[in-house]
């Protein structure tokens, strides 16, 4: 409903209940309203005119960029609101102020490019309201501009970074890589695609005349740790839940790995870590394969993974202090509950679907510091066991371009491998 | 504010309390306008029943009913505008006002400077003459018909203007909680 809509169907009431209550009181007040009303609109003068000046047209991808926006009021009073009518660019400290008749003003905002590539911004819109908010009218200021956004050095060092660990991750696929490699060299060999920088042996190669690349021997004694994902999310599910495949691999991992590496597991849920101490033998993995006997629930997948929750900084602040108290609990979540319980450096394998992956990007981050890390998350999109049908298709592929991005931010952090359900040990633990 | 001061003089000129509560609904405005103009309905159509007038032709019934009819305009004015800051210009008008403690007819005269303050146009003028002369013209008969009559020259005058305004002009309205 419109505002003045409300005020006219007030003053048409007042003078209703005028004439059922024998009493002008209220029908004086309703005809004195719809006089005010008339001498409101009479007076409605929008005449906004300006200019739009770009600073820079050539950005960087997510570097704040200035725009100016000169106005001059040329009409009645009117409070001003400045928009620009673009998905490609976020707009920040975009100004809302009183222009009053025949005053000129500078206003001063920012846009930040979420892409690189090139770009027309469309001339940016203006809406004048009235002071009392029942009349508005919208202007356009300025003309189509083009903006060029390259691309940030921290944007190409982080596709350098999700490309290398890409390519470690395919390493994974291939050929054993579990263990942290010790200080000893085995080998030296030839340069293979995928191999890593870091191990090039810049004098050999400078003496042959190649890249030549150092092997290492491997610390047959370091430790693995399997991380399990047993939040809600991952325990949901139609026929079978993601829980279910990620205990089937957690185990076979352990039977592959526990011949050669100490192996340890940590299951953890949204409050509790259950923690199952490194060891090398038979018994031990019988003790791990009664653990991971996880329940599943009925229920539909969410879907949702969303890296940052937009909150306000009042809600955040509500939320800090409310959810520390939710079932008494104070500590950490359970995922940084079992970080906290492995001691040495170890090499650590989460298998998570990223329904929560705030959590445990932080939780990866924090362990990349003294452990290597490999993540292994059977997606979500492929598990899904509903109806197919048109609405459910679209979500799918909205999720699934959502986990896109995710896949993407945590490559860039360690080696990550999209997981299907038929993606068992074959593919992994042929090789590990 | 001066639709505040005028509800509160007016309330203390009717002995009418329930006008007091006015600044309640000013301040649910300045959080939001639209919660603020619902609070409004309700407080104006609970204390428009309060005040009782039946007759225009009476002087002292007639300025009592003004009294209510400028403090609601001028406190609607004040929801929908949202200022707290007054203008220099507006103190005089609300000087006239204050004073309707000892004066009635200065509060109306506050009230009246206060809208031509805002310069509004002569065509604003044609309904309220028209309602001025239709009550000189047939005063004889709506005497005779009670208040139910004279609010039915109300409604028509009320209803005439509201169709003046909405042809006068086309302009894009506000929505209300948007």
């Amino acid at each position: 409903m419109k505002r003045e809509d409300f005020i006219v169907i007030l003053s048409l009431l007042l003078i209703l209940e005028g004439y059922l209550g024998d009493n002008i009181v209220p029908a004086l007040l309703g005809f004195s309203m719809t006089v005010y009303l008339f001498m409101l609109r009479s007076k409605v003068n929008f005449d906004i005119r300006g200019e739009r000046i770009v600073k820079d047209t050539r950005l960087e991808e997510n570097k704040i960029g200035g725009i100016v926006v000169r106005l001059e009021n040329k009409g009645e009073n009117a409070v001003v609101r400045i928009a620009e009518l673009t998905k490609d660019f976020e707009i920040s400290g975009a100004p809302y102020s009183l222009l009053e008749r025949g005053e000129s003003r500078e206003f001063v905002y920012h846009i930040t490019p979420r892409y690189k590539g090139e770009f027309s911004l469309r001339p940016a819109k203006v809406i004048a309201e009235d002071e009392r908010g029942l009349y508005f009218e919208e202007f356009e200021i300025g003309s189509e501009e083009k903006v060029i956004v390259y691309p940030s050095v921290e944007g190409i060092k982080e596709a350098a970074r999700a490309d290398y660990n890409l390519r470690l991750a395919e390493l994974y696929k291939k050929s054993q890589f579990v263990g942290t490699e010790g200080v000893e060299i085995k080998d030296l060999r030839e340069y293979r695609h995928g191999d890593d920088f870091k191990r090039i042996d810049w004098k050999a190669s400078v003496r042959l005349g190649e890249l030549i690349i150092r092997e290492m021997l491997k610390e047959s004694d370091a430790d693995v740790y399997i991380f399990v994902d047993n939040t809600s999310e991952m325990r949901k599910g139609i026929r079978m839940a993601k829980v279910d495949y990620a205990s089937t691999l957690a185990l076979q991992l352990a039977t592959t790995l526990i011949k050669s590496y100490r192996v340890g597991m940590v299951i953890y849920d949204e409050e509790n870590a259950d923690f199952i101490k490194a060891a090398k033998s038979m018994a031990h993995l019988e003790n791990m394969r009664r653990k991971l006997n996880l329940r599943w629930k009925k229920g539909v997948m969410s879907l949702r993974a969303k890296l940052e929750v937009k909150l306000s900084k009042k809600g955040r602040a509500f939320l800090n202090k409310v959810l520390p108290l939710k079932k008494g609990r104070r500590g950490s979540k359970g995922i940084f509950e079992g970080l906290s319980l492995i001691k040495g450096p170890s090499f650590l394998i989460f298998i998570s679907d990223l329904n929560n992956p705030s959590d445990l990007y932080k939780a990866m981050a924090q362990a990349k510091w003294n452990h290597k890390v490999l993540l292994l998350s059977p997606n979500p999109i492929l598990f899904y066991g509903g109806e197919l049908d048109r609405e459910t298709l679209k979500r799918l592929y909205r999720a699934y371009l959502e986990r896109e991005k995710i896949l993407k931010r945590f490559n860039a952090l360690a080696p990550t491998i999209d997981l299907g359900p038929s993606d068992y040990i074959r593919e992994i633990a042929k090789v590990i | 504010m001066i639709g505040v001061i005028a509800s509160i003089i007016g309330g203390l000129m009717l002995r009418e309390y329930i006008m007091l509560i006015a600044p309640v609904v000013f301040i649910i405005s300045l959080k939001n306008r639209d919660a603020g103009l619902v609070g409004y309905f309700l407080y104006i159509i609970y204390s428009s029943s309060k005040v009782v007038s039946g007759d225009v032709y009476t002087y002292e019934e007639l300025i009592n009913a003004l009294i209510f009819a400028f403090s609601g305009v001028l406190l609607l004015d004040d929801i929908l505008k949202r200022d707290i800051r007054m203008k220099k210009l507006e103190i005089i008008p609300v000087l006239f006002i204050l004073l309707g403690v000892l004066l009635p007819e200065s509060f109306l005269a506050g009230g009246v400077l206060y809208f031509f303050m805002m310069k509004p146009s002569l065509r604003v003028a044609l309904p309220i003459i028209g309602s001025i002369l239709a009550f000189a013209i047939l005063k004889e008969n709506l005497l005779g018909l009670g208040p139910s009559g004279q609010t039915v020259v109300f409604g028509s005058f009320a209803l005439f203007t509201l169709a003046a305004t909405f042809l006068m002009r086309d302009v894009k309205r506000v929505e209300m909680f948007k």
